[in-house]
């Protein structure tokens, strides 16, 4: 198995690596719009490694994982106005998420298939009422605005934002290799029959839905940060669910790679078609995903797959 | 809190075993004791409440009532997963080999975590059987008796003391059903026990030393093979009352 994981992964580190060094070069060589654009890019990455993290690799379809991002992003505007330097006020939030998945998990995993999915929807929800009603900390409906003496310089967000997407895509590679990744598969596959050779689907989902939650949690602390304004229909906007499951299978669920390619083409093409068809490009980018996902189930990562299969050396089963 | 204990050279014993769907009563108070070291047949005829019996021993239906004691522990209530760990394991009446993982990987995950040569071990196995070269080739991409082959050997990744095979032939081809009795003749002589539910009653004649038969949700009589194959309760069970006097 080692030999084969060696192969698949075979040209990983390289493309990563020129990829880490154009994005460490890029602000010397790039506006401060390219730079924000490709921040959003970082943190689309970085949500959709997460969203990948419980549903790609377990199965446990989540649509509401936004309410972590969400949480992060309020923990991170109130701990910066309270004082604390923001790398600590980004630690906070993905630390308060990760608080907030642990009984969450236990309660919410027990559920399967679509009454999961409902669940979490229920939670991005719940997340948005708290974030309107409880005005003495969160200010509602008006939300909070950051000064901008307190927030770090773009470049420092930029990087930490990078950081973020690598990490989360660090973490994604190590768990598609791990022992512990071969379990979720496993839960995913058949969970009955995953328990039944020992494996604690229990334990299993609720440790990825905790690290799943980590992500978005920092994620959402760095983005208010960036816009230095958060309100309840920003922090926990559905659309960001969507974008994150969007994105994950338009590149390859349950991959590493996928996620990127999926965050990258989905990006560049919002861009693209923003500039060209302002008043239809989201129709135009929703028809597109259609196609995709109706002949590549799999995600452009399929395409991928299939041109590594028809090698002479491959072998059956191997996949990038 | 029930005093009953386990006879030493018995791995599995079980009293009183009842489980209720909704008023229909699929296991009606079974006892069952399994000799370490033996193979142990269970038949019925269909409905009569084997597999659920499996799945209650086995830790997948918690809704049961009465004792279960593997190896002097009760394990009655436990979780699946922890009963697959203290060394009792089964397969599935219907294969279920994990379909997107690779052959290698479906038997790699049943090994114990901290199991270096996990990989190792299972190239072994897959070799006793033919299977090696299918070690990278998804699960899903096998024949229906290679699957049922693998998951079989997918549960000797631990070790186990005791495997309960929930018709482990049916729907496999003749070559590799040889292969698998053959092994399961193998890990006995090794000092494995089984518990088998089999339809082929030349195969529990030739393997098993003690026969449990089950209908209705009751264990209606158990013994040699000899013994069972003329007792009128069992025939009566699988042929009717009609049969009772022709039979015998």
């Amino acid at each position: 198995m080692a030999s084969n994981n060696n192969q698949r992964y075979a040209h990983g580190p390289w493309i990563g690596a020129v990829l880490i060094a154009l994005v460490m070069l890029a602000p010397l060589m790039i506006n401060d719009y390219h730079q924000s654009f490709l921040l959003q890019v970082f943190m689309v990455i970085a949500l959709a490694q997460a969203w990948n993290l419980i549903s790609g690799m377990t199965g446990y379809v989540s649509f509401g994982h936004a309410a972590f991002f969400g949480v992060g992003a309020y923990a991170g505007a109130l701990f910066l106005t309270w004082g604390f330097p923001w790398w600590l006020a980004v630690m906070k939030g993905a630390g308060i998420a990760a608080l907030l998945a642990v009984p969450l998990g236990f309660l919410t995993l027990r559920l399967r298939g679509p009454y999961f999915a409902i669940a979490m929807l229920g939670l991005n929800e719940v997340g948005r009422v708290v974030a309107t009603l409880w005005v003495d900390v969160t200010r509602g409906g008006t939300g909070l605005t950051l000064s901008p003496e307190l927030l770090p310089s773009l470049d420092v967000k930029y990087f930490t934002m990078f950081g973020l997407a690598l990490g989360a895509t660090l973490l994604v590679a190590w768990v598609h290799r791990s022992r512990f990744g071969l379990e979720l598969r496993a839960i995913r596959e058949d969970e009955e029959a995953a328990e039944m050779v020992g494996v604690n689907t229990t334990l299993n989902k609720v440790i990825a839905f905790v690290l799943s939650a980590v992500i978005p949690g920092a994620v959402g602390a760095v983005y208010v940060m960036y816009t230095s304004y958060i309100n309840p229909a920003s922090a926990f906007e559905h659309a960001r669910n969507i974008e994150m499951i969007v994105v994950v299978l338009f590149g390859g669920s349950g991959t590493v790679w996928g996620p990127i390619l999926g965050a990258g083409t989905v990006m560049v093409l919002r861009e693209l078609l923003w500039a060209q068809f302002p008043s239809a490009h989201l129709a135009a980018l929703g028809v597109l995903l259609l196609v995709v996902v109706l002949y590549l189930p799999g995600g452009l990562i399929s395409i991928l797959r299939a041109r590594q299969q028809k090698r002479p050396d491959a072998r059956p089963g191997e996949s990038p | 809190m029930n005093e009953r204990v386990c006879a030493p050279d018995h791995i599995l014993c079980a009293w009183g075993l009842t489980r209720e769907f909704g008023g229909v009563q699929a296991l009606r108070g079974v006892d069952l004791h399994v000799v370490r070291g033996t193979v142990t047949g269970l038949i019925g005829p269909n409905g009569s409440g084997k597999t659920t019996l499996f799945q209650v021993i086995s830790g997948m239906d918690r809704g049961a009532t009465g004792t279960i004691s593997f190896d002097s522990e009760s394990i009655l209530g436990w979780r699946p997963s922890e009963i697959y760990r203290r060394g009792l394991a089964r397969t599935f009446q219907l294969s279920r080999v994990f379909p997107e993982l690779t052959v290698l990987e479906n038997l790699v995950v049943a090994g114990h975590r901290r199991d270096r040569g996990a990989a190792e071990r299972a190239l072994g196995l897959l070799e006793r059987v033919h299977l090696r070269e299918y070690a990278a080739v998804l699960g899903k991409n096998l024949s229906y008796g290679q699957q049922k082959l693998v998951e079989f050997l997918r549960v000797l990744m631990s070790d186990p003391a005791l495997i309960l095979l929930d018709e482990p032939a049916a729907g496999v081809n003749p070559t590799l059903r040889q292969t698998l009795w053959d092994m399961v003749r193998h890990l006995n002589g090794l000092g494995t026990t089984f518990l088998v539910i089999e339809h082929n009653m030349e195969v529990i004649a030739d393997l098993c030393s003690d026969v449990y038969v089950l209908s209705d949700g009751e264990i209606i009589a158990q013994g040699d093979f000899a013994s069972i194959r003329n007792n009128e309760r069992v025939l009566e069970a699988y042929f009717g009352k009609s049969r009772k006097h022709g039979a015998a």
